[in-house]
């Protein structure tokens, strides 16, 4: 009896059971997501809990035409990205900022060239550690684009769905993410360059 | 191609998204352009990393369901709030295997349908949903609150106040109940919750019998005389069964008809369009008859999927019978007529319960799920 389609149908029959047997399923899979997007634990369990409330009283709209376990990702990360855009006063520094608008078509690289930049020699285990610390620094819609297109694995029509947002603003977010992601780490490890053992050394 | 370019293809070549022409063009530009490479080369680092982060497996605190389920709950049950917590807790494990038991009161009223040549959708029994998962007087609490809401549910709403009729909380999803994500089948915030208590409470006052009546209608409304504990066993077996079939109406009528030639009852479930149509019926039959209709079914068309799961109802009807008692102690002794009523009307959707374990001890319910080939 753990078909989710079934769980759905019995859950949507008022079956509170099934509605338990599904949050059981995708638990893991949904609190995973709420940790890449908050960050710590504590935020992740809230957040994991708010999106299986949400999901609970929506559940009538749900068809079981989509994947469940897509269909409350799409909860869990708009459920977030309201309570960020609700926080804005206390939210870290947007980097959301435009592509370098250069018409020129020189882009305006913080970084010069491949053996200048202290990235390139950071080992696995820090460069992982870099990557986390700079995803919880980017701004929302760059965090949730890229956790869902990289992170989670969705297409980009997946995206696009999930964020209730054109194809091209994801193609063009996506961009602009990564960009804004490579840039800060940059910055981030240029400036703990000197105290990166690691770094220097195998430079 | 200039840098800027290059980045929007140094993008898209991460998602494999770049025709054989737009990638020899980025080979050539990175062939003469060191950030750009370099970009490309820290970028697919970037992406292999937040794609292992995404295969790391991770555990969700142990609390978490539990944590969502209390949440949820008194929403849900909101009548229910003021009943001792051990009550509520039953109620839920209740209704749960009722569900999976299959109630068969209310059955009759959908082949009814099905003979009448109407669509034999029926949005499952009612003692299953609306009133059995509150028993503790919420059972006409939804069932009014929809009376009233939703006009345009001709399913749920029924004249005669016949319990299988007015179920509406499992209206279709096209009926619109469901499509209020804040209404009926979310329950109510939980502020509200008292006050959907009062108006249910006062609403079956008027339409309770109707509202709680046992579907056959052979059993009273009134709640009767204490119960004595059943030592004999409750067993009910159940059996998920899926099989593809090349028409879903041929195949749903054909196994309705099967079920009733062995005098078993079939609730049959909204259809569900998930790439394949697919319907479930709930077919409980007596357990002699069982092996020969399972094989009938399986031979509707593909059978595909087959799990058999035993239950024993006895404990839960038990402890059940022990709480129906004393609610029926409760409404003698209670001197306020309000509370008398509301009393009774909770001591007869737990009445309700006991009698469609009762009807459904022994046999075994067949979970029958076709979906279109």
């Amino acid at each position: 009896m753990h078909d989710p389609k079934i769980l759905v149908i019995r859950a949507q029959s008022n079956d509170p059971g099934a509605f338990e047997e599904l949050v059981l399923l995708y638990q893991n899979k949904v609190y995973g997501l709420c940790l890449h997007l908050t960050g710590n634990p504590d935020d992740a369990q809230d957040l994991a809990q708010e999106a299986f409330i949400r999901a609970f009283k929506a559940l009538g709209r749900f068809r079981n035409e989509a994947d469940f376990g897509t269909w409350i990702h799409r909860i869990t990360v708009n459920v977030w990205l309201n309570l960020q855009r609700k926080n804005n006063g206390r939210k870290p520094v947007s980097l959301d900022e435009p592509f370098p608008s250069d018409k020129s078509g020189v882009l305006q690289r913080e970084v010069p060239a491949l053996d200048g930049d202290p990235l390139q020699a950071l080992e696995e285990k820090e460069f992982r550690g870099l990557v986390r610390k700079t995803l919880q620094g980017l701004s929302e819609e760059h965090r949730a684009v890229l956790v869902l297109r990289e992170i989670e694995g969705y297409s980009y029509e997946e995206v696009s769905r999930m964020l209730n947002c054109s194809l091209g603003t994801v193609k063009s977010r996506l961009s602009r993410a990564r960009e804004a992601m490579r840039r800060e780490m940059t910055k981030r490890s240029r400036e703990a360059g000197v105290a990166l053992p690691a770094a220097g050394e195998s430079r | 191609m200039d840098c800027r370019k290059a980045e929007y293809y140094i993008t898209q070549r991460l998602d494999q998204l770049l025709s054989e022409e737009e990638n020899a063009a980025l080979e050539q530009h990175l062939a003469s352009c060191k950030a750009c490479a370099g970009e490309l080369a820290l970028q697919e680092r970037l992406s292999r990393t937040l794609r292992e982060m995404g295969r790391e497996e991770i555990q969700a605190p142990a609390a978490l369901s539990s944590l969502v389920m209390s949440n949820i709950g008194p929403q849900r049950r909101g009548a229910l709030a003021w009943l001792p917590v051990t009550w509520r807790k039953t109620a839920a494990a209740a209704a749960t295997l009722l569900l999976l038991a299959g109630g068969s009161a209310g059955v009759m009223n959908g082949l009814n349908m099905a003979g009448n040549g109407k669509t034999i959708v029926m949005e499952t029994t009612p003692p299953n949903t609306a009133a059995v998962p509150e028993p503790g007087g919420a059972g006409g609490s939804p069932v009014n609150n929809d009376n009233v809401n939703n006009d345009n549910n001709d399913n749920a709403v029924n004249p005669d106040g016949n319990a299988p009729d007015a179920a509406p909380s499992l209206a279709p999803p096209e009926s619109g109940a469901g499509d209020k994500p804040g209404g009926n089948q979310a329950g109510s915030p939980p502020a509200a919750a008292p006050n959907q208590q009062q108006a249910g409470n006062s609403n079956n006052a008027e339409n309770g019998p109707p509202a709680v009546k046992p579907a056959g209608g052979s059993t009273g409304v009134n709640p009767g005389n204490a119960r004595v504990l059943l030592s004999d066993d409750m067993k009910v077996t159940s059996t998920v069964l899926k099989v593809s079939v090349d028409d879903l109406a041929a195949a749903r009528n054909r196994a309705a008809s099967l079920a009733a030639g062995v005098g078993a009852a079939t609730q049959v479930f909204p259809e569900q369009t998930s790439g394949k149509t697919v319907l479930v019926m709930r077919i409980t039959v007596n357990s002699d008859q069982a092996p020969y209709l399972t094989g009938v079914l399986s031979g509707l068309g593909t059978s595909f999927h087959r799990q058999d799961e035993k239950r024993d109802l006895l404990p839960l009807y038990n402890e059940t019978t022990v709480q129906y008692n004393e609610l029926l102690e409760r409404r003698d002794t209670a001197t306020d007529s309000d509370e008398r009523r509301q009393l009774d009307v909770q001591a007869a959707s737990y009445k309700q319960l006991l009698d469609a374990w009762e009807a459904e001890a022994g046999k075994q319910v067949i979970n029958l799920w076709l979906e279109n080939k």
